[in-house]
């Protein structure tokens, strides 16, 4: 039977964490994605990232995207998603990401899949704190129905 | 039977420049665009911003045909980029 983890938290995150979530003497396979905050983006030196997060929906949209991962990859699929808000400094972890499978393809496939969604799909935002001192949000993607995708 | 709605609309992002939350007062039956413009007219928003910024509770992003009949919160999202 699957399960499912997902957090939003303003202290450090753990591959551990997601690692003992999804351990399964079922699933041969684990995958993981780690995104971490660069000290580099379009030219500009990094200090820091603030993470704004719409906590109530940012919470059911990324179980809703783990349940249709899930569903595409196989019904015995654990998945763990974890976020950070508030700010993260440069080598800081941003999000972990974990999934377990039997075998190895559905793992990659659903690990992928799970991040491309949460970047496309759940209502999160990003400040850069630049070394000159200014911020600036960074551009990203409409959840509007009529918005060019 | 009052002839308006109150809405708290939270703020978001790049829209956070404008202040965390705003109440508007807007006709009963007002849709989505009505609300986008009575946001754009409080704060002096980039109407390109808000064009492409969702309107949501705390369970889902509203439908485009949304109506608003009764007083209530909202939230405003403008283009996300979690990760």
């Amino acid at each position: 039977m699957s399960r499912i983890e997902v957090v939003v938290r303003s202290e450090s995150l753990s591959l551990d964490e997601a690692q003992r979530f999804c351990a399964d003497v079922a699933h041969g396979a684990f995958a993981s994605f780690v995104g971490n905050v660069r000290d580099r983006n379009l030219g500009r030196d990094v200090v820091a990232v603030s993470y704004d997060v719409f906590e109530p929906l940012a919470l059911k949209r990324l179980r809703t995207i783990c349940e249709e991962t899930r569903d595409a990859h196989g019904p015995s699929v654990h998945l763990f998603v974890s976020h950070r808000k508030g700010r993260v400094a440069v080598g800081e972890a941003s999000v972990v990401i974990g999934v377990s499978t039997p075998h190895r393809a559905e793992s990659f496939a659903a690990c992928r899949a799970v991040i491309e969604a949460l970047k496309h799909e759940a209502p999160i935002w990003k400040q850069e704190h630049y070394v000159d001192g200014e911020s600036e949000w960074v551009k990203g993607h409409s959840l509007c129905q009529h918005a060019e995708k | 039977m009052d002839e308006v709605v109150r809405l708290r609309l939270q703020l978001f992002g790049a829209l956070r420049d404008h202040g965390s939350e705003v109440e508007l007062v807007v006709p009963r039956g007002a849709d989505t665009a009505a609300v986008r413009g009575a946001l754009a007219e409080a704060l002096a928003i980039d109407p390109a911003l808000l064009a492409i910024s969702a309107l949501a509770n705390d369970d889902e992003v509203l439908d485009e045909s949304a109506t608003f009949e009764c007083d209530g919160v909202l939230a405003v999202l403008p283009p996300v980029c979690g990760g």
